[in-house]
């Protein structure tokens, strides 16, 4: 019930454990429940374990979605109600269960695949067709759970036993957590006209040869039952604008930049004058970034500022907080492909990672950061489990990290972030105890130059979110290319973000703007780099993409929002690159935006 | 592998208004294509490698779909979308950036769609195609080079054919297509369709989808082919599944097309369908498997269709005869029997109706902007042509207006409207008897009736068996004697090409028509095939891959107990 206390957003309510029929005001969660009990009471194979977990999840939402270009709209799209339910259907025992193992075996009938994905179940208020649904897809799933258990024993066989061993699901106390059903009121197409002027800043920008404005909108209700107790009914909520453009330099090097705004709701977004206002400074600023020097790969003290240090903070640091464990896999060439790795961080709890002035939590509980709502805070994961705010990094120490109910090594207990088929973020914050002043941080940059005796160095002020700002309205083919002749210029090799927004800087404090960087190297080298930190900081959020470690939970939608508040940051030693895209040549025949 | 889907019922009929050849009233959209065409092609073709041919396709398409599960609808969807397809050839007609690279691993259907505004705003449309045309031009350039690399590294090639045939332009301003559905009325439609599968316990899926489509094409091209032309169409199938105690799944499937919703058959005719369906799945669940048999069978009119789109279909298809990689059955054949003497094989994307039935194969121009054409392959089983795009082959220098695609993909030769004409044909019922006939002739414990399918495939390469694979979902066991026929499961009708075309005997005398989409490397394209029941003196069956998946644990959730 604490935690109930401070969700805010949802009416949060305890009901008894067995609620009368007619006091029951979820029919959809009543048809849930009385198909699992069913499913626990009677649902078992002659000499078979029984169940001993199932959970189910129906979602059931409606979404609009539009895109525009310069001024027109490409795509709009508002969809009716859909309603997909998900089984997770455990044999075995909290120690060792079916879970987490992964079998390539594939019977040829489509009836033993059936809820394995989402299946879709009645938009009518159909309620004995929606239990038949949930009797044949829980009837897949525990044949299934049967066969993976018995397959999970076997491969443990040959093996010799972990005198350690993990449990595969962890023991949380139930929760109730029971808002409203609201219906939903979708408000994108209200925003057409917006979005088309917009999008029609880019008609006075000729160079700017590819431009593309969108909204999403996504609002119903997420309805989740386990077998120990746990309900949840709570409202499905996502909205966004999301702006990406492209230019190319006379030289054919590719140029974006994008900016999104997440909320709840569209109405938490942003007024329209304001995302007009960063459109129209997004296209000057790109556009001029094509007369931009070219930058040069530099290793040494780099500061990053403002958004640009929430990106990258998103991009390399938050991965590296959230706990995952390999599935097993029955398959010895799939096993060899997949090269599972351990959370990189799992060996290092409880060492220095950060200067001592540093903290980092992940705080689902906060709702707003200054004026503005914060998309990644949230009340119970996909599990059911409480978010609770957990402290990552205190004093620069590592002392837990981000867990689901799979748990690892160390990390028994879900600390309620099993989010979006895995664990994940929710509002991750970095802060410095000596937090400088964005100015002051600035000079002490400037100093470091000058000891270090450096003719220059590089201001990040804004870095691309590769997942993000991928345009939609492409050629496939065009996108095949691109990231064939990226994979191709660049050696293979992993990179780091690229940076849109730089400035290469004397010691004496002149400011050149540059194009074509960088970030280098993997993830986690440059967190023992940062020594100072700014008071001021910055939100950015952004949309998770689902998990990889299947089996952990196979009922999320898939998608979480994840919001990084950070601080301007300065590393002390960070590696920058030169981009190696191989150019395209810019276009022959003028742009039809020249007139 | 070339399915042809199952349960899936195309019909494809054009709603044209105006007159071929008439003076074209300026369409905003293609007046915009047309001047952006020019306006690129003016500078594009004073670079080093100019382009010899653009064109550009826009593909506007609005679609409906519902689905309805057991008496609910599941899912129920309005959609609209309009895509840009451009096609940039460097080189010349002879030799230009698309011809075949030999021995290349990484040859990819091209696949290229950019959305436009659905409205006809000028510049942003603009805008999209002078960056795809950009990019297209490049793509081509880098293409030549690697086709001349090839040609000078590899043997010299068999086929001396052009890359492209020079075809007469075409002009034609139709109507565009559109539909109108009431939504409500097909949901409550849908639902009392599938309500009675839920009196079946042991029916685990019982699903019925209606779906409208109207699509309409834009094509300009710079050798002056100015089209709009659009084509509405409509679908309803119902499909369900049942299982046998050992584990088999049974499906079943019914599917109806027309040109409108309203030209679909009434209810009632569904509903009685449905029923047939239920009274089929019962029966098949307690049918005796039959074992690998070889021996006479008859192929229903729509078995046959299936048989002859795969078999034969696949196989005349233009750009097989000058893929190196394909098996190339009839491609030195020309002029020569392939067929018995008493068969005439004809594709005709022109025709709209076989008797009463409308058929999904109908365009009045094909993806290339050539008109479609009636074309007879097998004159009195003489082999006469192919099926040809504006990919010529040696001998055949034009297209016969069979260059198809799915929006998107980069046309080749497909089938159409396949029509098998017979001389030596009989009455069903005697055609029965002169299986039984053969039964006794060839001593034989029985035959085999292919009364209805749900798809096939077939493959054509040469690196593994040219074989074909019939999937039939109503197998009767027919006896020599006066015993009834016998509803049978568990057998797909296996065999390859030439040795099947020598044991067609006879024919019945009444074509049936299957209405399909076909999937080959230009994506999906819908097809139709009419062909008289057959009797064949030999067909090999093989045992289906079967399920070993048992009946589900617990009984259906009661349905007598509503909440």
């Amino acid at each position: 019930m604490r935690q109930a206390m401070r969700i805010g957003l949802l009416v949060a309510v305890c009901v008894s454990l067995a609620p009368a029929p007619q006091a029951q005001p979820y029919p959809i969660l009543q048809a849930m429940q009385e198909e699992m009990t069913r499913a626990l009471d009677q649902l078992r194979l002659p000499n078979e374990p029984a169940p001993y977990y199932i959970a189910y999840a129906v979602d059931e939402s409606s979404g609009t979605r539009v895109l525009t270009k310069l001024g027109s709209v490409v795509t709009d799209a508002s969809s009716r109600p859909s309603r997909i339910f998900r089984v997770d259907v455990r044999v075995g025992d909290y120690n060792l269960d079916s879970s987490r193992f992964i079998s390539y075996d594939r019977d040829p009938g489509v009836m033993s695949m059936y809820g394995q994905f989402g299946v879709p179940i009645p938009l009518d208020d159909n309620y004995i067709e929606m239990k038949r649904q949930m009797w044949l897809a829980t009837d897949g799933a525990y044949k299934r759970a049967v066969q993976l258990l018995a397959k999970k024993k076997a491969a443990a066989q040959g093996r010799a036993a972990d005198p350690d061993p993990i449990p595969d699901l962890s023991r949380e106390k139930p929760t109730e957590t029971l808002g409203p059903v609201v219906a939903p009121s979708l408000k994108g197409r209200a925003w057409i006209e917006d979005l088309k002027q917009m999008s029609a800043v880019f008609l006075k920008y000729p160079d700017i040869d590819s431009s593309e404005v969108d909204l999403s909108e996504s609002q119903g209700t997420h309805y989740f039952l386990n077998s120990e107790g746990f309900k949840v009914v709570q409202p499905i909520r996502t909205a966004g604008v999301r702006v990406v453009a492209d230019t190319q330099a006379a030289d054919g090097m590719v140029l974006r930049d994008f900016f999104t705004a997440y909320g709840t709701k569209l109405d938490d977004l942003p007024p329209a004058a304001e995302l007009l206002a960063r459109t129209e400074k997004l296209a000057a600023g790109l556009a001029a970034q094509r007369g931009a020097a070219t930058g040069e790969d530099f290793t040494g003290p780099v500061l990053v500022e403002g958004q640009a240090a929430s990106v990258l903070l998103g991009q390399a640091f938050v991965p590296l907080f959230v706990s995952s464990r390999a599935p097993e896999v029955d398959n010895p060439q799939a096993a060899a492909m997949a090269r599972f790795q351990a959370p990189p961080f799992l060996t290092r709890i409880g060492s220095r990672i950060l200067p001592e002035s540093f903290s980092i939590k992940d705080t689902p509980s906060l709702q707003r950061f200054g004026d503005a709502l914060v998309p990644g805070s949230y009340t119970v994961d996909d599990d059911g489990v409480p978010a609770k705010d957990v402290t990552l990094v205190q004093d620069g120490r590592l002392m837990t990290l981000l867990v689901g109910r799979t748990p690892q090594k160390g990390l028994l207990q879900s600390n309620g972030h099993g989010r979006g088929g895995g664990a994940q973020a929710g509002v991750f914050q970095m802060e410095s105890a000596r937090g400088l002043s964005a100015a002051e941080l600035k000079t002490k940059y400037l100093e470091m130059l000058k000891t270090q005796g450096r003719a220059f160095g590089y201001i990040v002020r804004a870095v691309l979110d590769p997942n993000e700002s991928r345009p939609s309205a492409v050629d496939p083919l065009d996108a095949a290319m691109a990231s064939m002749a990226m994979i191709s210029g660049q050696g293979g090799t992993r990179i780091g973000p690229p940076i849109v927004h730089a400035v290469k800087v004397l010691p004496d404090g002149t400011e050149q703007p540059v194009r074509g960087l960088t970030f280098a190297s993997g993830p986690h080298t440059p967190c023992r780099t940062i020594v100072e930190a700014s008071k001021e900081r910055t939100m950015y959020t952004y949309r998770a993409a689902p998990g990889s470690s299947a089996g952990s939970s196979s009922l999320s939608s898939g998608v979480a929002s994840v919001s990084v508040v950070a601080p301007d940051l300065l590393f002390e030693e960070i590696e920058i690159q030169r981009a190696r895209d191989a150019p395209l040549k810019p276009p022959v025949v003028p742009s039809p935006l020249k007139k | 592998m070339l399915p042809v889907s199952h349960a899936t019922l195309v019909c494809s009929v054009f709603a044209l208004g105006g007159l071929l050849g008439a003076p074209a009233p300026a369409d905003p959209l293609l007046a915009i294509l047309q001047s952006e065409l020019t306006r690129n092609v003016d500078v594009l073709k004073k670079e080093a490698v100019p382009p010899y041919f653009v064109s550009y396709t826009v593909s506007d398409v609005q679609g409906t779909s519902i689905s309805a599960s057991f008496g609910a609808i599941q899912r129920s969807s309005d959609s609209r979308n309009r895509s840009l397809t451009v096609d940039v050839r460097v080189g010349d007609y002879d030799f230009d950036s698309t011809h075949q690279v030999r021995g290349s691993q990484t040859s990819m259907p091209r696949f290229s769609r950019v959305p436009i505004p659905l409205t006809n705003d000028e510049v942003p449309i603009r805008a999209v195609l002078w960056r795809t045309t950009d990019r297209r031009h490049k793509a081509a350039v880098e293409a030549l080079t690697r086709v001349k690399t090839n040609i000078s590294t590899k043997v010299k090639e068999e086929s001396t054919a052009a890359d492209f045939s020079k075809e007469p332009p075409q002009t034609y301003i139709g109507p565009p297509a559109t539909y109108t559905v009431d939504t409500k009325e097909w949901e409550q439609r849908l639902r009392r369709i599938t309500a009675p599968f839920a009196e079946d316990p042991l029916i685990y899926i019982a699903e019925s989808t209606f779906s409208a489509q109207a699509v309409t094409t834009y094509f300009v091209s710079t050798e002056g082919t100015e089209l709009l032309h659009g084509a509405a169409t409509c679908r309803l199938s119902i499909q369900i599944l049942t299982k046998a105690s050992d584990g088999m799944e049974l499906p079943l499937y019914v599917s109806y097309l027309a040109s409108t919703p309203a030209g679909l058959p009434r209810e009632d005719r569904m509903l009685a369908d449905a029923r047939t369906l239920m009274k089929q799945a019962a029966t098949l669940r307690t049918a005796p498997i039959v074992e690998p048999f070889s021996g006479p069978a008859v192929l229903s009119g729509r078995s046959a269709a299936v048989f002859f789109h795969e078999i034969f279909g696949h196989r005349i298809e233009g750009q097989r005869q000058k893929n190196v990689n394909d098996s190339q059955t009839f491609t030195k054949r020309i002029g020569e029997p392939v067929l018995p003497t008493f068969l005439s094989v004809i594709f005709d994307p022109t025709l709209r109706k076989f008797g009463t039935e409308e058929l999904a194969g109908y365009y009045a121009y094909d993806d290339e902007g050539v008109k479609a054409q009636r074309v007879t392959i097998v004159d009195k089983g003489i082999l006469k042509t192919f099926l040809l795009s504006r990919a010529p082959l040696a001998g055949f220098a034009q297209s016969n207006g069979h260059g198809r695609a799915q929006s998107g993909y980069a046309p080749v030769s497909r089938q159409s409207n396949l029509i098998v004409e017979s001389s030596q044909s009989m009455p069903y019922d005697k055609l029965i008897e002169r299986l039984k006939s053969e039964i006794r002739s060839q001593g034989k414990p029985f035959g085999l009736l292919f009364d209805n399918i749900e798809g096939g495939f077939t493959f054509t390469g040469r690196s593994i068996p040219n074989a074909f694979t019939v999937i039939p979902t109503v197998v009767h066991r027919v006896y020599a004697d006066n015993r009834p026929p016998e509803l049978v499961r568990g057998v797909d009708l296996i065999g390859t090409p030439l040795a099947a075309f020598s044991k067609i005997v006879a024919t019945s005398d009444k074509q049936d028509v299957f209405n399909g989409v076909c999937g080959a490397e230009s994506g999906g394209v819908p097809v139709a095939a009419a062909a008289p029941a057959l009797l064949v003196s030999e067909v090999e069956v093989q045992k289906k891959p079967q399920s070993q998946e048992m009946l589900p644990i617990l009984p259906a959730p009661d349905r007598k107990k509503q909440q």
